[in-house]
């Protein structure tokens, strides 16, 4: 359904924008339809930056997005706005994206009101039917931003990414600003609504415990790159960064601080991008590493077998 | 002598809003051991930073406050302010969320850690810096002289955030309060803070962690306690409450977690200016029974405590 | 909306301000006299039983003739902060929200305005235009569009790179939905504390204007021209100038004061809203 080659986005910065970060390099992903994908990685990894590349709130500095065989990108905005109902991203923070003066039921019920060609009593109903779908009250729709929590902010955004019948939702770290309880309840909502409604759903996130409980599928980023790919990651963790990840968030061995690590390599080199992290590192790892087909997962290490 | 540090008895913060008083805190009862790590668990909005606040009698200055704090023996609730910042930073020292709003841009990294040692300990210039030093290599920030003389836009996150924590505990203070200091924070930036406040809690020193966090608690504390709407509902060694929680609210908040299946919590969390009648947490309880819309006793079971009607 | 109104200082000044508008409005019913009344065998009479606020050169009343006058102050303020906002609302906004060459143009033109002390370059279009009621707004108008232009300027391109904002138009929002369900409601704070301030400052000026004889036509009851009217009989029948001076006085703060409280009340309630949500 969508279909994402070689994505390569730069960010600059500095006075005359010569300090450049590649935050996402050469990436290629499919997403086919109902399934869930979770791309998971430390703060910084490059997901977000991948997020927004699929949903196209970013132009790639290389790199093609397709979706439905159809290209997306460097595509003009007046063709683009067919696709916009279909791909919904649902951000962060979800007080970001609500107009703070505008109630609940307003920010829900604008999607309805720009497209055109609804009635009252057509939003009214549709707007009602997508609250019931996320769990929240009538009580909630006269209430405005500041007086709600967290989590049913974070409702009130997917409720407003439902009107338009998307076909695949990309959740950009839904859900972590919200507490633990309510991650839970949110992960299992938006799995919820995915079967329910048969679409796709990228799941972005560091939290590895919520991605192995919602996905189909995982994909282990850093630095900007694909370093793990398959459908039992957690379980049998092939790369290192994978497995560094594992232990982190499982606590072992918090004896050892892990070495810093600013994403920030010696210029001119060109082996994997976990060099400095990587316990088992050797000399072979100074050359550039590709992604593998180890027994239907791909890895970024010359070491999985 | 006794063991305990600080103790906490009776605290009940209510702030006055527009739309009614806020009960942020209703009746808090706990005490803390020295050299011990304790955990208070909670949903953001369930009071527990107001709690923390209130020990350090940093409230917001229309807060209405009752209670009793001591720490050490001493009663620092009721002290006069100046008497407070002298405890503040020496005895007692808060760690805050975000190192990038804790530190001042404008001020090198090792003057912001020696102020409490100038201040509190009273060294002098070299000497604080000498022991400056000192925290930093100890805290894996090196090369300490270089990085002394730094700015914390030179430093990268969870080096600053390392930084902070020397921050803290530059005047060895007794106790530590940490305000959810995992929040928004990935799996290995969130082991690394585990790290470090692991290695200061072997030094000796006390913690209070306030988070939300359930995981992390778990690692890292010897005793928790399980906060709802401004209530501590129960209190219990680590080992006991993950193995058994008794309050079925700790049941629930055990259950939300990835790990055990991820169950949501029915209902949703009641304001904190209407609260429901009775036990606070009955409308959303499995097990309520009518003896529930009566305030529940504080149970004490020996090495813990519950409040709640089941165990009466 | 209830909760602004549990701040004292815009309580208060709201009842000034009611009061100051009710005699504008009923002056015809409540002055005991008619201001074109001239009583020349009881002029400058100091204030009496008869005469609450004394008489004035030509005998007429000077109660009498401050609430007439009020009609004329409060329908100022109120004319050309309404147009001045009108005007630099939405080219401030124009110029925030496209930016561009559009923001370039559109701030030059504020600032070759600004670049003149205010009470001259109102003096000198008067001057040019002529005395009379109308020439004199539109000079307040030259003078104040600006500070709204500003304003509204800042706070869209604050309001411009909100997240909504770009939801909105991720949807398939145009730019004139955005700009007027979302920019505006949004910027009507600072422009409302501005435009309470601003009627404080016009009144000042308009009075200032008549006083230096640049205003209404002579004969209007105006609180600036009597003022100019009262400046000879100063040492001798001082009620002629100290009447409309407190008025005029009254006035301004009444509406500062209302000012004031609005941006002190909409601060507390960020600063709520902030507290409420760290709960």
């Amino acid at each position: 359904m969508l279909k994402a080659e070689n994505l390569r986005y730069v960010y600059s910065s500095g006075l005359i924008k010569t300090v450049k970060k590649t935050a996402v390099c050469g990436v290629d992903l499919e997403i086919f339809p109902g399934e869930t994908v979770a791309i998971v990685g430390e703060s910084g990894c490059g997901k977000s930056t991948l997020a927004k590349l699929l949903a196209q709130q970013l132009e790639p500095a290389s790199g093609e997005v397709f979706f439905e065989g159809e290209k997306l990108t460097g595509m003009r905005w007046k063709n683009l706005r067919k696709f916009m109902g279909k791909i919904q991203l649902i951000p962060q923070n979800p007080a970001d994206v609500l107009d703070p003066r505008w109630t609940a039921e307003q920010s829900v019920a604008e999607p309805f009101v720009i497209c055109g060609g609804f009635s009252r009593e057509e939003i009214s109903a549709d707007v009602d039917a997508l609250f019931a779908e996320v769990g929240l009250s009538a009580e909630h729709k006269t209430r405005y931003p500041h007086e709600l929590s967290g989590g049913e902010l974070q409702r009130v955004v997917i409720a407003r990414a439902l009107a338009l019948k998307p076909e695949l939702l990309v959740c950009d770290e839904a859900t972590s600003m919200l507490d633990v309880s309510v991650q839970a309840f949110i992960a299992a909502m938006l799995k919820e609504i995915q079967k329910k409604r048969g679409i796709g759903l990228v799941f972005i996130t560091h939290d590895l415990e919520a991605a192995k409980a919602v996905s189909d599928r995982v994909l282990v980023m850093y630095a900007g790159e694909i370093v793990e790919e398959g459908k039992d990651v957690f379980n049998r963790p092939l790369h290192p960064y994978t497995r560094a990840l594992l232990d982190a968030a499982q606590y072992t061995s918090l004896e050892v601080v892990l070495p810093e690590d600013t994403g920030k390599l010696p210029d001119g080199f060109s082996g994997c991008s976990c060099f400095r992290l990587c316990r088992e590192r050797t000399d072979a790892c100074k050359e550039p590493q590709k992604l593998r087909n180890v027994s239907g997962r791909l890895v970024r290490c010359w070491k999985s077998k | 002598m006794s063991d305990v540090l600080l103790k906490v008895s009776g605290v009940s913060v209510s702030i006055p809003t527009g739309q009614g008083a806020v009960h942020a805190v209703d009746d808090a009862s706990f005490s803390i051991d020295k050299h011990e790590v304790f955990s208070l668990i909670g949903e953001s909005g369930s009071g527990k930073s107001i709690l923390g606040q209130a020990i350090m009698r940093l409230l917001p200055s229309n807060a209405v406050f009752s209670g009793k704090v001591e720490l050490g023996g001493m009663e620092i609730s009721a002290l006069p302010e100046k008497e407070m910042q002298k405890v503040r930073g020496k005895k007692v020292a808060a760690i805050a969320q975000n190192p990038y709003l804790a530190m001042n841009p404008g001020i090198r990294v090792g003057t912001q850690v020696a102020e409490p040692m100038r201040a509190h300990l009273g060294l002098s210039k070299e000497d604080a810096k000498t022991r400056t030093c000192r925290a930093l290599r100890y805290f894996d920030i090196i090369p300490p002289e270089v990085r002394e003389r730094e700015y914390p836009f030179q430093y990268s996150g969870g080096m600053l955030q390392r930084a902070m924590v020397a921050m803290g505990t530059a005047a060895d203070p007794e106790l530590i309060i940490a305000d959810e200091p995992t929040k928004g924070v990935d799996v290995l930036k969130r082991r690394n803070i585990a790290a470090i406040f692991q290695k200061v809690a072997s030094e000796g020193c006390a913690f209070l962690l306030i988070t939300h966090d359930v995981g992390f608690a778990r690692v890292m504390s010897d005793r928790i306690a399980v906060n709802y709407c401004g209530q501590i509902v129960e209190i219990a060694g680590k080992e006991e409450f993950f193995k058994e929680p008794l309050h079925p609210y700790s049941k629930a908040l055990l259950d939300a977690v990835p790990e055990r299946g991820m169950h949501p919590i029915p209902g949703s969390s009641p304001s904190m200016i209407e609260l429901p009648e009775g036990c606070r947490f009955h409308p959303r309880c499995p097990y309520k029974t009518d003896r529930c819309l009566k305030n529940p006793p504080v149970v004490d079971m020996g090495k813990r405590c519950v409040r709640c009607w089941i165990y009466a | 909306m209830t909760e602004l109104l549990k701040n004292r200082q815009i309580t208060i000044s709201l009842i000034i301000l009611g009061g100051l508008i009710f005699m504008a409005a009923f002056a015809g019913v409540l002055a005991p006299y008619d201001y074109t009344e001239k009583d020349l065998q009881n002029r400058l009479q100091p204030p009496s039983s008869d005469h609450l606020f004394g008489t004035d050169h030509l005998g007429r009343d000077i109660l009498t003739m401050v609430m007439y006058g009020s009609r004329a102050s409060l329908f100022v303020g109120f004319a050309v902060v309404g147009v001045s906002l009108a005007i630099g609302v939405t080219l401030g906004v124009l110029a925030g929200y496209y930016g561009g060459w559009l923001d370039e143009i559109i701030m030059r033109l504020t600032d070759s305005f600004l670049a003149f002390p205010s009470m001259f370059l109102a003096l000198a279009i008067t001057a040019f235009l002529g005395q009379g009621m109308k020439n004199m707004m539109l000079a307040l108008i030259a003078v104040e569009w600006t500070v709204f232009a500003r304003v509204a300027r800042g706070s869209t391109l604050d309001v411009r790179t909100k997240g909504y904002v770009r939801a909105s138009r991720w949807i398939g929002a145009s730019n004139c939905y955005v700009v007027i369900k979302h920019v505006l409601p949004n910027i009507i704070s600072p422009v409302l504390i501005m435009a309470s301030l601003g009627i404080g400052n016009v009144i000042l000026a308009a009075a200032g204007l008549s006083f230096l004889g640049l205003g209404v036509q002579p004969a209007t009851p105006e609180w600036g021209a009597m003022l100019d009217a009262g400046r000879t009989y100063v040492t001798t029948a001082p009620w002629l100038m100290f009447f409309p001076g407190l008025f005029i006085m009254i006035t301004v703060l009444a509406f500062n004061y209302f000012g004031d409280g609005l941006r002190d009340a909409l601060d507390q309630k960020m600063k709520n809203i902030e507290l409420e949500g760290r709960f």
